[in-house]
């Protein structure tokens, strides 16, 4: 009774005080303005600036030092007809694409067969496996991996010798014809950390009680999958999908560790091409311009994104 | 649809035994399989660093190391080749002052949004969501030229203070707390706490697992950060343990050895936090469920 009476109490506060003058609402609410301000001021600093001076340093000439002229959109032009540049944005949709899928459906996979052991000790130790080698550093898989690729001495190669498919042995990493799709396997079998515990999450939070009734009424595994799994983990899974797609979209590292670009250009991605134009060629300019191609393609890709998931969840 | 009234209605009792241990001989033989892909490369990397570079490259390849030798982690150690010890403490001050800085950013934006309405709410969303977008090779050269201008150079604070706020953690901070009731909050206020109060005492603790997931992210991105501690670091004694491993991979001769006592060295510190906060970071995980 009292509880309610104080909630009646502050319900009314808060009306009041949402029909005072703005300013004075401000002045009340500074320290949540303030706590808001800092973050956003260092993102605007760290983020926001440098992302601006690359816009303008896209319209220039510049090798990092004196030479700096104006040459308008001539950047945007040369990318038009830069072979490597189409090679990069293939190569990089292709790339995205297959690893949006499959980052997306064997943690899903996974975490499925972990929520579904009936032992919980046992899925208790298998989510720790899954989970622990995000300490191993990610640069010690590349190397593991070009080991792996090794047409000497590799292990895949080896393997296929060891099974009678020597005719099937190559350099993996050194043909234009199947380095992409080496570089697309690095890391099988892709249960990246972050992925895989917001899927398991979701899975865990669907009641007990779902599947029971599900189960009486007969539904089997592939009925329960696409029926109840599936839907009521679509927030999860959209979050996921977004988050391999940024990260996928801007890695860079695993190709200038595992090829370079090579070989000739046939792996580059453009991520790969803006470092190495403006580090190795010393063109600021039209790396700056790449980037902002980069980023507008990125900006596009999370407005479709939320629009596709904000559609799915109204309906 | 098919409703099977007949049929027994648990479902355990409708399979047989031989389903059922078929069923479970596949699931724990593809988790088996998945676990041995993804443990072969710490196993490489730990019995690796007690090898000789020629054992290393010897074929067939072992993952054992059937002739051990600690020549790898008396030289690291010893601090001749590079100053290993002193790198591992920059690791550490850099990584630990980052995540402060991240979680304590992000935990305060993402209080804001979920538990407030403000003018400009929409506007900062989207502000903060196209901050997500922006790739950082763009802001490398740019960020870069900052730096140098506010004198920042092979300075801690030049590698901190970029990547302290992240629009990441602040949306994943985000949907942690929006599912905090809010009759805790108006219980708060009504017992006279501060706004201020409210986020210490009610925000931050029912969100320690969110906390502490991204806790273990912004730590691992820093404590394994190579490109831009490179680019900021000059001097050996400055530099962060991955560049300063990195050096051992010179002109003439790689260190493949002492490269992976490093590195497994420097991974134990993330053991550690993970086993001290595994159930933390398994079961907290929910983002993305908006619970209402």
């Amino acid at each position: 009774m009292f509880q309610r009476l104080a909630a009646d109490r502050s319900a009314k506060r808060s009306i009041r005080a949402s029909q005072s003058p703005l300013p004075l609402r401000m002045w009340r609410a500074k320290w949540l303005y303030l706590a808001l301000l800092i973050p956003v001021a260092l993102l605007l600093l760290f983020e926001w600036l440098p992302a601006f001076s690359a816009l303008y340093n896209s319209l220039y000439i510049w090798n990092g030092g004196k030479v700096h002229f104006y040459v308008g959109l001539e950047h945007y032009e040369r990318m038009l007809s830069d072979r490597t540049f189409r090679v990069a944005i293939t190569n990089l949709i292709g790339f995205v694409f297959f690893r949006v899928i499959m980052q997306t459906v064997l943690p899903f996979f996974a975490a499925e067969m972990i929520v579904n052991l009936r032992s919980q000790r046992w899925s208790y130790w298998w989510k720790i496996i899954f989970v622990f080698p995000m300490v191993v550093p990610q640069i010690l898989n590349y190397l593991i991996w070009r080991f792996i690729y090794n047409p000497q001495v590799g292990l895949l190669n080896e393997s296929l010798k060891l099974i009678g498919l020597e005719d099937y042995t190559q350099a993996w990493l050194g043909d234009p014809h199947t380095v992409m799709w080496a570089l697309a396997f690095v890391r099988f079998p892709w249960l990246p950390t972050l992925q895989f515990l917001i899927i398991l999450g979701g899975l865990q939070t669907i009641p007990q009680e779902v599947h029971e009734s599900a189960a009486i009424d007969g539904a089997g595994f592939w009925r329960r999958l696409f029926y109840i799994d599936i839907p009521m983990t679509r927030r999860q899974i959209t979050l996921a999908m977004i988050l391999t797609m940024l990260f996928m979209t801007q890695r860079f590292d695993l190709f200038l560790v595992m090829t370079d670009g090579g070989p000739g250009y046939s792996s580059m991605v453009p991520a790969l091409q803006l470092y190495q134009s403006a580090f190795h060629f010393l063109e600021f300019g039209y790396a700056s311009a790449i980037g902002v191609v980069l980023f507008v393609a990125m900006l596009a890709l999370t407005i479709i994104n939320l629009r596709v998931s904000a559609g799915a969840s109204n309906s | 649809m098919r409703f099977a009234i007949s049929r027994p209605a648990d479902p355990s009792e409708r399979k047989s035994l031989y389903v059922k241990l078929v069923e479970a001989t596949i699931i724990y033989a593809v988790l088996f399989f998945f676990a041995l892909l993804v443990g072969i490369p710490f196993l490489y990397m730990f019995t690796g660093s007690f090898k000789t570079n020629g054992q290393l490259f010897s074929w067939p390849v072992n993952l054992l190391a059937p002739e051990p030798t600690l020549n790898n982690y008396e030289r690291l150690l010893s601090g001749e080749e590079i100053p290993y010890l002193q790198q591992m403490g920059n690791s550490v001050i850099i990584a630990v002052s980052q995540s402060a800085l991240t979680l304590l950013c992000a935990s305060m934006v993402g209080w804001g949004f979920a538990k407030y309405e403000f003018r400009g709410k929409t506007f900062l969303t989207i502000f903060l969501l196209f901050t997500f977008a922006i790739p950082f090779q763009v802001t490398l050269v740019p960020l870069f030229q900052m730096i140098v201008r506010l004198g920042l150079l092979d300075n801690f604070l030049g590698v901190i203070l970029p990547s302290s706020v992240s629009a990441f953690g602040a949306f994943f901070m985000r949907q942690a707390m929006v599912s905090i009731p809010q009759e805790l909050l108006d219980a708060g206020r009504i017992d006279g706490a501060s706004e201020w109060g409210l986020f210490w005492r009610i925000g931050i603790p029912l969100s320690r697992g969110a906390l502490s997931i991204l806790c273990v992210l912004v730590f691992l991105t820093a404590w394994n950060d190579y490109l831009w501690p490179l680019i900021v670091l000059r001097t050996p004694e400055k530099f962060t343990y991955p560049v300063g491993l990195a050096t051992l991979n010179g002109l003439y001769k790689v260190e493949y050895g002492m490269i992976l006592g490093g590195a497994f060295i420097a991974t134990l510190p993330i053991v550690l936090i993970f086993v001290a906060g595994r159930n933390q970071i398994l079961d907290n995980l929910t983002i993305g469920a908006v619970k209402q």
